[in-house]
């Protein structure tokens, strides 16, 4: 893009307020009553993290690796290309996250028995993701809950649940293979939204700072600890 | 660019024109209203001063009651005179909305269909303009645009070739906001083009130092695009009252027209194209082509007085 500095996120918006409104939606009315099987789903990830369950972070990885392949086809490639050249882009990005979530899901790649503090970092974000956005629009803006943005249904709560796996990895290896996606759309959200003007914009860059921030921690404490001394 | 929130007068226009038009009777039997002409210059060809563009406006996907809404607003634009439509395969969806709208209302004759290649790739370059051509459902696209310049070296002579063979009828290149006026110019100047697209209203006046009179030098018919600013200059204008001179010296009765009124009265502006999804808005922008336009002291004056609000 020539000249990329003198653009602005109004220059590179598609659609309308209204037109992404009634997609979405379009998208939960379609695929009612799914949105409590995903939210259960969801929750079931939460309590095993509340109740310090050594499989959780692993659970919430194979939850997020369905919910990456749901929001590729059903709304990536079926619904939001029809109004964005670049979905079904998109949609093989969410694909191939599906398949790193999975492999670092089978390779067990998270802390069975993370500390508080990431712990509670991964716990609020998941909470942002199963409640906080859904309620976003409808309880700021007086939308129909219609509009509300899911889990496994829509990509930032999905992403935002992907972000909160993020301090829990075990590895930066499998910190950093998690991360471009979630970050990548971070962005695009953060520049969709304040092309709409919606307010909400910060919210996933804030999410992802905070992710980055408590993976981070846990990276350079991890590298601190006290290796094992090998007798002999 | 779309208009900001209707005030009242807006409102009421607006919901006597969908009071109007609830059904959508095929409009071939109704007589287009007649608006001032500008000649294209390497052809003759006369087309009315007010497009309608596409960007934004008409990407409505699959929705049934915003495609309703898009027909509609291509009905009254047809019915109020316009013919130039303008669209990309860059605009989402807008494409195949315009050629829905136009199927349904059987009104493919009456559209002046301009259309843009985008993509960086040469090769896909000839796909792109028959999928383009075949979401307009038209046998042959009007006037074809290298969009934003994007490989313009590879897709010029691509169509040229198919306007030597009678497979278009214009060609043309486009920019927005201001940028690569530079090299704009310079293919302008080289390049052999029936029409060039680029952004001028009251507040981006940059074109009016090179490009629209190397426009005039060369012969070359100029389509304006975001008149509006996006919507941005109508919200910002929102805020004060239309001056009164506006009304009594031009006819202009909102911000909308008189900012149009001063874009078509440039002499080297063929067309512009200002973006709405409301039919009171088609009329109001149709409206501002009729009656008097500004000469070069009253253009000065609402410059000044857009600039300084």
């Amino acid at each position: 893009m020539a000249e990329w500095w003198t653009y602005v996120p109004a220059d590179v918006q598609l659609f309308s307020a209204r037109t992404y409104a009634r997609l979405v939606e379009a998208h939960n009315r379609a695929l009612w009553p799914a949105q409590w099987l995903m939210l259960g789903c969801g929750a079931v990830a939460l309590v095993a993290l509340l109740r310090r369950v050594g499989d959780a972070a692993r659970l919430l990885a194979a939850l997020c690796a369905l919910w990456c392949l749901t929001v590729a086809w059903d709304f990536l490639v079926l619904r939001y290309a029809r109004i964005h050249w670049a979905a079904p882009e998109m949609a093989l990005g969410f694909a191939l996250q599906a398949f790193l979530l999975a492999l670092l899901a089978r390779r067990d790649a998270f802390e069975r028995a993370p500390e508080a503090r990431p712990r509670a970092v991964a716990v609020l974000l998941l909470l942002l993701a199963l409640a906080g956005l859904p309620l976003l629009a409808p309880a700021l803006s007086g939308a129909p809950w219609w509009r509300a943005e899911v889990v496994g249904l829509m990509p930032a709560p999905t992403v935002l649940a992907m972000l909160a796996l993020v301090p829990l990895t075990s590895s930066a290896l499998g910190r950093w293979l998690l991360l471009p996606l979630p970050l990548a759309w971070c962005v695009v959200e953060a520049v969709t939204l304040a092309a709409l003007g919606s307010p909400a914009w910060p919210l996933l860059p804030l999410a992802a700072l905070l992710s980055l921030v408590a993976g981070a921690r846990r990276g350079r404490r991890v590298a601190r600890a006290p290796q094992p001394v090998h007798p002999g | 660019m779309n208009h900001p929130p209707m005030p009242g007068r807006r409102r009421l226009l607006a919901g006597l024109a969908a009071a109007g038009s609830l059904a959508l009777p095929a409009t071939a039997q109704s007589t287009p209203a007649s608006l001032p002409l500008r000649e294209i210059p390497s052809s003759r060809e006369r087309l009315p001063v007010m497009g309608l563009g596409t960007w934004i406006t008409f990407n409505v996907g699959r929705d049934a009651e915003l495609r309703e809404e898009s027909t509609r607003v291509v009905q009254a634009f047809l019915d109020g005179g316009g013919r130039l439509i303008d669209s990309s395969p860059m605009y989402g969806s807008s494409q195949e909305v315009v050629g829905a709208a136009l199927r349904t209302l059987r009104s493919r004759d009456r559209v002046f269909a301009a259309d843009k290649v985008w993509t960086g790739n040469a090769r896909q370059g000839p796909e792109q303009v028959e999928s383009s051509r075949a979401y307009w459902g038209l046998p042959r696209l009007d006037l074809l645009q290298v969009h934003n310049l994007l490989a313009w070296e590879q897709h010029l002579p691509m169509l040229q070739r198919m306007k030597a063979a009678g497979r278009l009828r214009y060609v043309g290149i486009t920019t927005s906001e201001g940028r690569r006026h530079a090299e704009f110019e310079r293919v302008m100047a080289t390049a052999a083009l029936d029409f060039a697209q680029f952004t001028y209203n009251p507040v981006d006046r940059e074109a009016e130092q090179r490009l629209l009179p190397l426009a005039q030098e060369r012969g070359i018919a100029v389509i304006v695009n975001r008149p509006f600013q996006q919507g941005e200059l109508l919200r910002r204008l929102a805020r004060h009252p239309v001056p009164a001179w506006a009304a009594s010296e031009l006819g202009a009765t909102s911000w909308a027209q008189l900012v149009l009124k001063f874009i078509v009265a440039h002499p080297a502006v063929t067309c512009v194209i200002p973006a709405t999804t409301q039919v009171a808005h088609v009329r109001e922008n149709l409206a501002a082509a009729t009656g008097r336009l500004p000469d070069a002291a009253l253009r000065q004056r609402i410059a000044a007085q857009v600039q300084a609000l």
